[in-house]
């Protein structure tokens, strides 16, 4: 259960003397978290992982990203109703295409036998809390750098804490009152996004790692299918367990 | 300007120094670089108010934080004396003290800015709640006590820097004149967040950047004139955003400029920026846009449009000179005048049809057509650091010798004397 993982995840950066330790940004800490995002998007991509908490249990994708054409592919698995039917994803800026391991049975079941497992759809982030989870990821690198005297100013901003992570020293630096950022002592790279909704509802963890260029390959043709041509069965096939 | 001033400290401090600050009765000194100081961070620290820190020709890796009031910094050869920040360094200049002038250098690779004068407006870290009065009450009140007052940059050129060239935020009270910046994927020259801003851009020069002027929630008194913004992506944008306080933007005055060809698939592009417009009202109040020369954009030459949730209102386009745009004026307000009006500008193009008519200075506005904006393909973005350097510029001169009073109040525009470039 993702829960208690986010929870504590969460937790750490905000427990005991760790808030006691939180003052005011200085300046080249805001210059730091304004060249995170840029700072991804010229690294290429990196290998993540995403931990979210869904209203009705946890969503985690474990992936790649290449943070320059958003493409991206991840495992899927959790205990929401959003991650159990899907085994995989990949996606582009145009389509999400899923995999779903029980889609032969489903459609063989409606009498329309095929060996596909992928269904390809557009993105729907605003609806769908895989698609708003890519969404997230594809955000976490940016074209241009973001401008310290509007973090510095935002409210919220703060520094945390210094602590070790991995095999690293990082500086958790919060970024208006939402969103932490886990920033590296050496390389200033970004290694954890913590970002949790405005009641504090829906905590959520990126990970990243192993940072550099991605190839995202699409799966074969010959094995998706579109969820138009599904019709009604591609509801069906979300909720199948 | 730092916070730490309060009201009384500021009075005693204007008796002692007088309204541009000065050297409390001591001779004002000259500290060389590398003459008398090794780096250009030494002397800017030794010096004291109404000094003047002359810097030799060399290139200088450092990134220079200027905390003491009423310090002139200038280089002896504009194009021979650069800071350069080789991709790494944050800011070529952060200047947080007032009365500061930058002069007669060149700022390049800074991952940031070139120069930025910045006023405090840090969150209120112990206080939330005084810091959300101070943002609800900054609208209708304007500068808060964080604010930088004075600032100058005289003939300084600013190339290929992360995000602006020349950068004044929370700044009161600037001449920026006789500058010139490229190679920006935000702007070239930016203004922003104040109200009022008390700030002269006269005799710059913006080419090759994202937008060459930005002037985001720039309030009153803000005067950009007798300058040339050319092959950026956008020319020059009054404008009003929530991302920064101080909004609506109001009460800018756009006179005297070429703005030529800011289509320019050479010059970086912005997020979500806008491609090929002269000059763009972005949601902005009461500014005034008078005798320019506004030629060559893709779509648009001068443009009154909405901008993040903001409307443009009363507006005064007047004796602007505009051909060559893929419409020379273009206003976006689903056909309501909103106190926008044209007069005594040169055109042949206009959307939607009739709208100057249906706007005049000197006569009842009456409602217009809509119509599909126009716009342009944007093309990819390039690299900022692989935009081509300009050559060299002219120095100011005399460098040497030339008085090195600190930053004062801006000069007064002459508006009258201001007139259509060739």
């Amino acid at each position: 259960m993702l829960l208690p993982t986010v929870v504590a995840l969460v937790a750490a950066c905000g427990s005991g003397d760790a808030a006691n330790s939180q003052r005011p940004l200085e300046r080249d800490e805001a210059n730091r978290l304004a060249d995170a995002l840029f700072d991804n998007f010229e690294d290429g991509g990196a290998s993540f992982t995403y931990t979210g908490q869904v209203g009705d249990g946890s969503l985690i994708l474990d992936g790649e990203i290449n943070f320059v054409t958003h493409q991206g592919r991840a495992t899927v698995s959790g205990s929401s109703a959003a991650a159990r039917p899907i085994a995989e994803v990949v996606w582009s800026d145009a389509e999400v295409v899923e995999r779903l391991p029980s889609l032969p049975s489903i459609l063989a079941d409606a009498g329309m036998p095929r060996q596909v497992e992928w269904i390809l759809r557009p993105p729907d982030p605003e609806g769908r809390e895989l698609d708003g989870a890519i969404a997230l990821i594809v955000a976490l690198a940016s074209e241009q750098r973001d401008n310290p005297q509007l973090i510095l100013q935002l409210p919220g901003s703060a520094f945390v804490r210094t602590q070790s992570f991995r095999d690293d020293e990082v500086e958790v630096l919060r970024y208006g009152d939402l969103t932490t950022y886990w920033l590296s002592t050496t390389t200033g790279d970004l290694l954890r996004f913590e970002g949790n909704s405005r009641d504090g509802s829906r905590p959520r963890v990126i990970d990243l790692r192993d940072r550099g260029p991605r190839t995202i390959s699409a799966p074969p043709a010959d094995r998706v299918i579109t969820s138009r041509e599904l019709g009604e069965l591609y509801e069906v096939a979300l909720r199948r367990d | 300007m730092r916070r730490i001033h309060t009201v009384v400290g500021l009075a005693v401090a204007t008796l002692v120094l007088g309204a541009c600050g000065g050297s409390g009765g001591r001779d004002p000194s000259t500290l060389a670089v590398p003459g008398d100081h090794a780096t250009i961070q030494e002397a800017v620290d030794a010096a004291q108010p109404g000094d003047l820190v002359l810097i030799s020709p060399g290139v200088y890796h450092e990134q220079i934080v200027v905390e003491t009031d009423d310090v002139v910094i200038r280089g002896l050869d504009r194009n021979e004396v650069v800071l350069d920040g080789r991709d790494e360094l944050f800011d070529g200049f952060l200047v947080v003290a007032d009365g500061v002038a930058v002069e007669n250098l060149t700022v390049t690779r800074y991952v940031q800015n070139g120069v930025i004068f910045t006023g405090d407006t840090q969150y209120e870290f112990d206080d939330p709640q005084a810091d959300q009065e101070a943002e609800v009450g900054a609208a209708p009140t304007g500068n808060g006590p964080g604010v930088l007052e004075r600032y100058r940059v005289s003939h300084v050129t600013a190339v290929n820097n992360g995000t602006y060239g020349i950068y004044a935020f929370a700044a009161r009270g600037g001449l920026i004149e006789d500058s010139y910046a490229s190679g920006h994927p935000d702007s070239g020259f930016y203004v922003g967040q104040c109200k009022p801003c008390d700030v002269v851009l006269d005799g710059v020069t913006a080419e090759r950047n994202s937008i060459g002027y930005f002037g985001t929630n720039a309030s009153g008194g803000v005067f950009v004139v007798n300058s040339t913004f050319r092959h950026n992506r956008l020319g020059l944008t009054p404008n009003s955003q929530v991302a920064e306080r101080l909004a609506p933007q109001e009460g800018a005055v756009i006179a005297g400029n070429l703005v030529a060809d800011n289509d320019d698939p050479t010059a970086p592009a912005i997020t979500n920026g806008f491609f090929g417009g002269g000059i763009a009202v972005g949601g902005g109040i009461g500014n005034t846009v008078i005798r320019n020369r506004v030629e060559g954009h893709d779509a648009f030459g001068i443009g009154l449009v909405p901008l993040d949730g903001f409307l443009p209102m009363d507006n005064r386009v007047e004796g602007n000179v505009a051909s060559g745009n893929g419409v020379d004026i273009v206003v976006d307000t689903d056909g309501e005048p909103l106190g926008n009006c044209f007069s005594d500008n040169q055109i042949t193009t206009e959307a939607p049809d009739g709208v100057v008519a249906s706007l005049p200075c000197n006569g009842e506005a009456s409602m217009f057509a809509s119509f599909p904006f126009p716009s342009a393909p944007a093309p990819p973005d390039v690299d900022y650091r692989e935009v081509v350097e300009p050559g060299p510029r002219p120095s100011m001169p005399a460098p040497a010798t030339a008085a090195a009073p600190p930053a004062g109040e801006p000069p007064a525009v002459d508006l009258e004397s201001i007139s259509v470039p060739a």
